[in-house]
């Protein structure tokens, strides 16, 4: 296709799957950006959400249990109704995450709700184990599957796959990712969230209920994190319990690599791990790609401490 | 017939953790006054302001505001009923530009009209803010930054403007043109004034009132001249032999 | 609820300290119940949950009472007192096994192992004040490098003696490798990284178990180790830079510093690059190189390593004439409790004395504030850079010691749930108290090891108590957080200090 060779084609295919690996981190790196950026806090159970919204949206479409692959009414109003339905119920767990295990220690020391964090998540998978089992669950194919290149375009790459689950993808996350952009840029609450993260106590002088405000981050973080694991399910057809782990800690490193805190720089970062991860899977192996990340998560940092877009204002120490 | 009193704190007692800030403070300012508290550092004044804003909240004694106690309501609820204030060290949001600090300061009002044109009435008060609208607030000097503050705590139309330290770290020239305005503002929009200051001196050319804080209890209280001519006054505060 | 929260916390602190530890471990423990409730309301015995809970609670405070007894006794009955309740423990708890028909023994012998590495875990976060997330990596290292020093198939078998002071070098040098980049990263930034080679050292000791070259395509192994040579080569660039040019103090050398780096990033890269090309260019040359590294298996992979290296008194056998392995030791716990308490005995000493010292001092001056200290004349790199060393010869040691004793290891034993567990033990006990982390570290241990591996079980054969671990671990940690910021056995002056810090 357009005279590439074979090498030239493989490479594209790396880059289009970066894109789409991109796309869903960055649904989740959000989230812990957010939430960080509002109280300063790796919130290490953001990444079971992703798991949630996707054995939650998996109940859901047991329980309406359209016919695989969707067409008609219900790929047009029942998979929106049900990405919305999943976005605000994982966006609802993330607040009373936050009310049960954060809000208490507002005012402890800084380890201490990083800690219940991280005990949130292995909770949270522990009781996912329990809900749906602890083997690989199968997530039906719900999305139709067409060739994009082959079928719409008549073209006939050797290997290039691009199909309409990856237009899909993008075509929620993207989307996701602007309205977001433009709701922290633009609008009141939006505001009062930067406020909130600049200074919390100046913005309750403002007359902001700042714990309101906060609650409000993690719902949208969360519905977020939700819409990605429904996306996740239609696209890759399968997960497990744990599956939040892996795709929190590689969301949370695009997070920190583009700056934590900052929107535009989780976007990018999330953009970033999803190439590396897609050309290491390519050209060095799958099994190394966790390792290289890091690797280039821990050299980038020495360079640049506060990631890639990150203020370069000292961070308060533990 | 006497004015009618806005604020009252009673035998205020504040405490940060353990350790006993405010030993029964009891002030009242009058609806359209100026009252200024003076005091040396951890005199207790920048508690007094965050006690009666609600950042705060008393271990014991009351504050009314307007005949309702709020003691115990939470801050960001206070400027809904009409308290404003401009703390110490401005805590301007230094990465929102200076319309949006300004509209920050509106948070609670769903009047768009009329807050666009108190944005324009800051903006007269305060020149130097306009030309500078669309800028990060942390990119303003200190003095801007100030009027940035107080601009924003008038953003919310209070009955009752805090005013702490407005002029700390200023040029002298700028504390001369803040003070000013916090006469202005008192005379052409009759906003009561709550004002805390190391500078005595200026503090009390503008007040009505002044209260002297020492250790986390009000050692003296008079009308301001008087408190210009009190010995200890100009002994202490005003630095003269 | 905030409000009601912050009034229970005030009325909570008045009360004296141990009263106040009382409330908390009950508090502790009564989570349980309601974690127990939640799990499956109707078919479950509560009665019998909470009468577990109050043996337990029962058996936490009477060691308590034992703690603070032995406190206030003069130094040498202390000392006595001590070594008689360590050295008579594993004949007590060998009848309580035959009362109760737990294992207590060797849950005791991996409690004592975990207190080892939080104690190394503490002179990175107590004294220091740096955040470690991957602290398992040490762990792993000490294990590992146990392993490979005494598998039988890599024909090295150094005795248990010498390895596990190796393992104790070894794993402090990667402290150092590990510490060296993240000495310029504040607070969170150092967390990300720490977690980031937690992460990476399981993953490299996974891969490395069939590390076959030849049948790998070239770019791969290109790849691979042009990655590995770069970061090599950066990070002994690195250590050089930092530790030997302990002078730069002005911006000019500073920048110098900078440019030298660079440069000689610049340099590993081409030289990297040269030989790639030089590897690549020629493919037989290539295959037949690797082809002679095939099959090396240096870790086992996801297998992991067994059997491993015991102690052997050889020397003590032929000198007294005994039979050949009649002292061999297998897996006798009694014995592996003697050997753990002389090495947890000797780090705990160590723990003790570098408190104290002034090295110690220099550790908490940099945890207090780092610019500070540093105006004081103390370089904050070499402070954290030996914080992270011994921090993980701590662990190196205690790493192989729990390989030996186990003799078998894989990396499922060494995954993030274990940095987590040892912070959880260092920040619930009271950061920076060698004897709390002592005390909570046993706590926290047994308690995780028998009561909710062994005697929650138990009792509820039917439900999935076990998994719900952590619940369990989030709601104490919770709550006791509310309650006790500074922790179970807090150091006294800290305690002081923190509690201001918090309420301000």
């Amino acid at each position: 296709m357009f005279g590439m060779s074979i090498d030239q084609e493989v490479f594209v295919q790396q880059v289009l799957n970066g894109l789409t690996i991109g796309g869903y981190l960055a649904l989740i790196a959000l989230g812990y950006t957010m939430v960080y950026g509002i109280i300063e806090l790796i919130n290490f159970a953001h990444g079971d959400l992703f798991a949630f919204g996707f054995l939650f949206s998996l109940t859901l479409f047991e329980y309406f249990n359209p016919a695989a692959p969707l067409t008609g009414a219900d790929l047009y109003l029942l998979l929106p109704f049900i990405l919305l339905i999943t976005m605000a119920v994982t966006g609802g767990l993330n607040v009373v995450i936050d009310q049960i295990a954060y809000r208490p220690l507002r005012s402890a020391p800084r380890l201490a709700p990083l800690l219940t964090a991280v005990g949130m998540s292995f909770a949270l998978e522990a009781i996912f184990a329990i809900w749906k089992g602890a083997t690989q669950i199968a997530y039906p194919r719900y999305f139709p599957t067409k060739d994009v290149f082959r079928e719409w375009f008549d073209l006939e790459p050797v290997i290039i796959f691009f199909t309409t689950k990856d237009v899909f993808l993008l075509s929620v996350t993207i989307p996701l990712m602007i309205v977001l952009a433009l709701f922290i840029d633009r609008t009141r609450i939006g505001k009062a969230m930067r406020a909130c993260a600049q200074d919390r106590e100046a913005a309750a002088m403002m007359g902001i209920n700042v714990n309101r405000i906060i609650s409000m981050t993690f719902f949208v973080g969360g519905a977020l994190a939700g819409a990605a694991g429904l996306i996740w399910g239609l696209y890759i057809n399968s997960g497990r319990f744990l599956m939040g782990f892996e795709a929190g800690l590689m969301a949370f490193t695009a997070a920190v690599l583009g700056g934590i805190g900052n929107i535009r720089g989780a976007v990018m970062g999330s953009f970033i791990i999803g190439m590396l991860k897609a050309l290491s899977d390519g050209y060095i192996g799958g099994e190394w790609s966790r390792a290289i990340i890091f690797g280039i998560l821990i050299l980038l940092l020495v360079f640049r401490p506060s990631g890639i877009l990150g203020s370069t204002q000292s961070i308060e120490k533990v | 017939m006497a004015e009618k009193t806005l604020l009252q704190l009673e035998n205020v007692h504040t405490y940060y953790g353990n350790i006993h800030a405010l030993h029964g403070i009891s002030l009242h300012v009058d609806e359209g006054e100026i009252v200024t508290l003076i005091g040396s550092n951890g005199a207790g004044k920048s508690t007094t302001i965050r006690t009666i804003s609600g950042i705060m909240h008393p271990r014991e004694g009351t504050v009314h505001f307007d005949g309702q106690p709020i003691h115990t309501v939470d801050a960001h609820k206070l400027v809904g009923r009409g308290i404003a204030q401009s703390p110490e060290g401005r805590r301007i949001f230094p990465r929102l530009t200076v319309q949006d600090n300004l509209e920050m300061g509106a948070y609670l009002r769903r009047d768009r009209k009329h807050v666009h044109e108190d944005i324009d009435n800051v903006f007269t008060l305060f020149p130097r803010l306009k030309e500078r609208r669309r800028q990060y607030a942390g990119t303003l000097s200190g003095g801007e930054q100030q009027m940035l503050a107080i601009g924003r705590a008038l953003m919310a139309r209070p009955r009752l403007l805090l005013l702490d330290e407005p002029s700390m770290g200023l040029a002298p020239v700028l504390v001369d043109t803040i003070f000013d305005t916090i006469k202005r503002i008192n005379t052409e929009n009759g906003t009561t004034i709550l004002l805390v200051e190391q500078n005595a001196l200026m503090a009390l050319e503008v007040a009505k009132r002044g209260y002297v804080l020492q250790t986390g209890s009000v050692v003296l209280q008079d009308s301001a001249e008087a408190l210009l001519k009190n010995e200890m006054v100009r002994k202490v505060y005003l630095g003269e032999e | 609820m905030q409000n009601n929260l912050t009034l229970l916390r005030h009325r909570f602190q008045a009360l004296p300290s141990n009263q106040q530890q009382l409330v908390a471990v009950g508090g502790f423990l009564a989570t349980t119940v309601v974690a127990g409730l939640l799990n499956q309301v109707i078919s479950f015995d509560l009665l019998k949950l909470i009468y577990l809970t109050l043996i337990f609670i029962t058996c936490v405070v009477i060691a308590q009472w034992l703690f603070n007894y032995i406190q206030i006794l003069p130094r040498n009955i202390q000392i006595v007192t001590v070594g008689i309740i360590a050295l008579t423990a594993p004949f007590i708890l060998r009848e309580l096994e035959k009362m109760t028909d737990f294992g207590l023994l060797t849950q005791v012998n991996r409690a004592l192992i975990f207190v080892a590495l939080a104690q190394g875990l503490n002179v990175v976060v107590g004294f220091a004040g740096l955040l470690d997330l991957g602290y398992a990596a040490f762990f792993a290292i000490g294990a590992y490098t146990f392993g490979i020093l005494t598998w039988p198939s890599h024909d090295i078998e150094l005795s248990f003696f010498l390895a596990i002071w190796v393992c104790a070098v070894v794993a402090s040098i990667f402290g150092m490798i590990i510490g060296a980049p993240t000495l310029r990263l504040r607070g969170d930034y150092l967390a990300i990284v720490t977690l980031a080679f937690g992460e990476i050292i399981p993953t490299v000791v996974r891969n490395l178990g069939d590390f076959s070259f030849a049948f790998r395509p070239v770019h791969y192994l290109n790849g691979l180790t042009f990655i590995f040579v770069l970061f090599a080569g950066w990070l002994l660039i690195n250590l050089l830079i930092r530790v030997i040019r302990r002078d730069i103090v002005d911006m000019e050398s500073l920048q110098r510093d900078r440019l030298v780096r660079t440069v000689a990033i610049i340099a590993v890269l081409l030289i990297a690059s040269g030989v790639m090309r030089v590897i690549a260019s020629d493919r037989e040359f290539e295959l037949k190189s690797w082809e002679l590294v095939e099959d090396i298996n240096l870790t086992g992979g996801s297998q992991g390593l067994t059997p491993l290296g015991k102690p052997s008194f050889r020397l003590v056998e032929e000198s007294f004439g005994m039979e050949k392995n009649s002292l061999r030791v297998g897996v006798n716990p009694t014995f592996w409790y003697y050997a753990i308490i002389f090495v947890t005995g000797i780090i705990l000493v160590a723990a003790r004395r570098l408190d104290d010292s002034r090295l110690g001092r220099a550790w908490k001056a940099v945890r207090e504030d780092e610019t500070a200290a540093d105006f004081m004349g103390v370089d904050p790199i070499r402070t954290k850079l030996l914080a992270f060393a011994i921090g993980a010869s701590f662990s190196g040691l205690a790493g192989a010691v729990y390989a030996s004793m186990l003799g078998a290891i894989f990396p499922e034993l060494f995954r993030f749930q274990v940095s987590i567990t040892l912070l959880i033990i260092v920040v619930l006990s009271g950061r920076g108290s060698v004897w709390g982390v002592l005390v909570g570290g046993l706590i926290i241990s047994i308690f995780d090891g028998v009561y909710l591996a062994q005697v929650l079980p138990d009792a509820f054969p039917d439900e999935p108590v076990e998994s719900l671990r952590w619940v369990f671990f989030g709601a104490g940690l919770l709550f006791i957080m509310v309650f006790r910021p500074q922790g179970l056995f807090p150091v006294r002056t800290k305690a002081r200090e923190q509690n201001q810090g918090a309420n301000t």
